[in-house]
């Protein structure tokens, strides 16, 4: 599994989507287009997928600074 | 078209002996067999294999117990380099001198574009007195093209990784003796071995970032809740400060709305009396001015009183004064009868004086009795013989008399006989003394005092008349008795109401400064969190990092089912492609074919999965404790259920005895299997197809032969001893060297 694939199966699983972006559009979203939509939304469940993803391969202080810059 | 191997080449490669020229076996893209009996070198024909794509060889241990495995796979070291050496090569080498062995592969794949490749691996090694010495390990790849072989820089390792990738080598380099451990059906091997083929690479980094993330999001929470304590306790405090201001300001604004209603009160009984107040005032100004002509007539009634009275006072003085000028008369007589009794006595002594003394010591006498000196001068004279008042010497005689007479005089210790002389001294000296006192007072007294004063009188008589005057005049003209008591009560209620109204003046501009400065400090209040639950900054930090707490929980909960369900389809294509396999491979034999592959998973401790491969029978029992071609059977078809899985590019599958526990039947349909339905090349080295005691083929040797014969993508070997040397020697060992 992709991370494109995996993303696909986060954003629209029901419990998650119902849950955290219910009134937001995911169909076409992929890796490019998430920090966009999350940022456009403001919505800090998606910010944080993002910072999920785009740091599979990261240290462990760059996955804290990420996420520290979420607040 | 498929990948393949197109030849392999060995150089004193076990009982491999010679250059790559006398040890090579080619292969088509099929399948290829390799019939051999018993040490001939089948394992070490697949062990050079391994060698190429593995970097190791199985070796048997030196010491092993029962419980564990014969096998090891090994690197190649200065120890275990003998056993791999051909040792007629090592016999025939002299000490220091270089022998090679080596093994060469030659690839074609399949792609786009055909490319063959040729892997040169092979390891130089010195003689020694003692051993062998490793000098080193070459390894090259070169190009076929067109018939040539060209060199390359392309990498060796690049090039292993196409002909079978790592994570497949378990199944496409099988080894029938040690396929239980290379291919195992349950445990940690099962599960290091078949997670490789289910791709959750990214799922698992995900999974592992998000643990990070959430144990980071819960300790950012936790600060933020120490952040939010220690910022709730100033809030509280500002909450309570912010009370106090709203308390006061309500309280400011009461008093000064009282203060303004007050203000209103005293502004309307000023304005009421304001009228009455005016004329009051002039009312009282009028007062004031008769009240000042009354002053002044009093106070020249006041002036006539006192003259009257200093007249009456000056008519007793005067009768006074006459009989004091009596009494002095009559003093006088007195004074002078005393005066004469004293000169009497005064020339008395005198003339005792004159008789009996010198001129010269008289006079010093005199002098000192004028002088009167006090008698311890007198006394310091005598005993200096000389006068301090005349500086003159002083005889005997004088001595004598200062001593006895003047000195006892001077000291009082004269005898009585001169009191009556010092009593009337006493009186003559107050006489004088009174005499002179009244002298001065009363020699010329005023005998006219009353004219003075009755002057005064009559000046006060006329200025009061004048004032008196002034005074009917002002009534005539201004009126009399204008003030009342009305006035009084006007001047003081308008008076005080102005007293009021600038008091309460006062009271709202101190207290409108008050409220200001409150109400600018409740501004700068008015953004804290207020009683419906506004929050501050750091509280919106933690009510974030709670929700993010949550998601990330939810989510990892997500990952889990996602791996859970990965790991679920992978297992259900295993089975089914197992089974497939397992059916197959079992046609020929009735109760095994009516059994089935079943594969048993859970997701287990840490989300890591685990696997069983079970043969149930139809009523799904567990048949798996059979052993023997059972347990061969079922562990082929777990390799090729995943072979036909995973593998699209289609790698060779090179086997060393996988069916050596199986009946011949059951291996023959395997091969007739592998042969008619393999899409991959197999390369795999048996002896199920060999006759020792004919020292050729069996009948299913023959009959498989005479198949592939059939078949131009596949060939059949056999290796014989006289065909490959080294038969007739043992393996060598290391004490042997």
């Amino acid at each position: 599994m992709n991370k494109d694939k995996l993303l696909k199966e986060i954003l629209h699983n029901k419990e998650l989507k119902e849950k955290y972006w219910n009134d937001i559009e995911v169909e076409n979203i992929n890796l490019n287009t998430l920090y966009r939509l999350a940022d456009e939304e403001d919505n800090d469940y998606l910010k944080y997928l993002y910072v999920m993803f785009n740091n599979l391969d990261s240290t462990k202080n760059r996955i804290t600074q990420s996420l520290t810059n979420l607040f | 078209m498929k990948n393949y191997i197109k030849s392999i080449q060995l150089k004193n490669w076990f009982n491999f002996l010679g250059d790559y020229s006398e040890n090579n076996f080619e292969f088509e893209p099929g399948f290829n067999v390799i019939v051999a009996a018993n040490d001939v070198g089948k394992t070490k024909l697949h062990n050079a294999f391994r060698w190429i794509l593995e970097n190791k060889v199985i070796l048997r241990k030196e010491d092993y117990q029962d419980d564990e495995a014969a096998y090891e796979a090994v690197s190649l070291n200065e120890k275990n380099i003998v056993k791999i050496l051909n040792n007629k090569s090592y016999n025939a080498a002299s000490v220091n001198e270089t022998i090679r062995l080596g093994v060469k592969v030659h690839y074609v794949e399949n792609s786009n574009q055909s490319k063959e490749r040729i892997l040169i691996k092979e390891i130089q090694i010195r003689k020694e007195p003692d051993g062998l010495k490793i000098l080193t390990e070459l390894k090259s790849v070169k190009k076929v093209e067109r018939g040539n072989v060209l060199s390359t820089s392309e990498l060796f390792e690049d090039w292993v990784k196409k002909i079978i990738p790592k994570n497949l080598r378990s199944f496409f380099l099988v080894q029938g003796e040690t396929l239980d451990t290379m291919t195992p059906l349950k445990g940690d091997n099962l599960k290091r071995t078949l997670t490789k083929f289910v791709d959750i690479n990214v799922l698992d980094k995900f999974l592992k970032t998000s643990n990070y993330a959430s144990n980071k999001i819960e300790t950012l929470r936790q600060d933020y809740e120490k952040k939010d304590n220690q910022g709730q306790e100033k809030l509280e405090q500002k909450i309570q400060e912010k009370t106090e201001l709203e308390n006061d300001i309500k309280r400011l604004e009461d008093e000064i709305e009282q203060y303004y209603e007050l203000k209103e009160d005293a502004l309307k009984k000023k304005s009421k009396w304001e009228k009455s107040f005016l004329k009051s005032k002039e009312n009282r100004k009028l007062k004031n001015k008769l009240d000042n002509y009354e002053q002044k007539i009093e106070n020249k009634n006041s002036k006539i009183e006192e003259n009257y009275f200093r007249l009456k006072e000056n008519y007793i003085l005067n009768e006074f004064y006459f009989s004091k000028v009596f009494n002095i008369n009559t003093q006088k007589e007195k004074l002078e009868n005393s005066i004469n009794f004293f000169k009497d006595i005064m020339s008395k002594r005198r003339s005792e004086i004159q008789i009996n003394l010198d001129d010269h010591i008289q006079s010093m006498l005199y002098t000192l009795e004028k002088s009167q000196p006090k008698p311890e001068i007198l006394e310091r004279m005598i005993d200096e013989g000389k006068c301090y008042v005349c500086s003159h010497n002083l005889d005997n005689e004088s001595k004598d008399y200062m001593k006895n007479i003047l000195i006892p005089y001077f000291k009082g210790q004269l005898e009585n006989q001169d009191d009556k002389f010092l009593d009337l001294y006493d009186e003559v000296h107050s006489l004088l003394n009174d005499f002179r006192y009244h002298q001065n007072r009363y020699e010329t007294p005023n005998f006219n005092p009353f004219d003075r004063v009755i002057e005064r009188i009559n000046e006060a008589e006329t200025a009061k008349e004048s004032i008196e005057e002034e005074k009917e005049q002002f009534i005539e003209e201004n009126g009399d008795s204008n003030v009342k008591t009305n006035d009084e009560l006007s001047i003081s209620t308008y008076e005080n109401a102005s007293r009021d109204l600038e008091k309460y003046e006062t009271h709202i501009k101190n207290i409108s400064g008050e409220l200001e400065i409150k109400k600018n400090k409740l501004n700068e209040l008015k953004n804290l969190r207020t009683e419906d639950g506004e929050e501050l900054k750091e509280s919106k930090n933690t009510l974030k990092a709670k929700r993010l707490e949550e998601f990330s929980s939810d989510l990892r909960n997500i990952l889990v089912s996602i791996i859970d369900k990965e790991y679920n389809e992978f297992k259900n294509q295993l089975e089914e492609s197992a089974n497939k396999n397992f059916k197959k491979l079992t046609v020929t034999n009735k109760n095994l074919n009516a059994q089935s592959v079943k594969v048993d998973y859970k997701l287990a401790f840490k989300n890591q999965p685990d696997f069983e491969v079970k043969i149930v029978d139809q009523f799904g029992n567990n048949m798996s404790d059979g052993g023997g071609a059972a347990q061969t059977l079922r562990q082929l078809a777990l390799v090729f259920g995943l072979i036909d899985m995973v593998d699209r590019v289609r790698h060779p599958f090179i086997a060393d005895a996988p069916t050596s526990n199986m009946t011949a039947n059951l291996a023959f349909t395997f091969y007739e299997k592998q042969l008619n339905s393999s899409p991959n090349q197999n390369i795999v080295m048996t002896k199920e197809f060999w006759d020792d005691q004919k020292n050729d083929l069996n009948s299913k040797g023959n009959e498989l032969l005479d198949n592939i014969k059939d078949n131009q993508n596949s060939t059949f070997h056999i290796m014989t001893a006289d065909k490959k040397i080294a038969l007739d020697q043992p393996d060598l060992k290391i004490d042997e060297l």
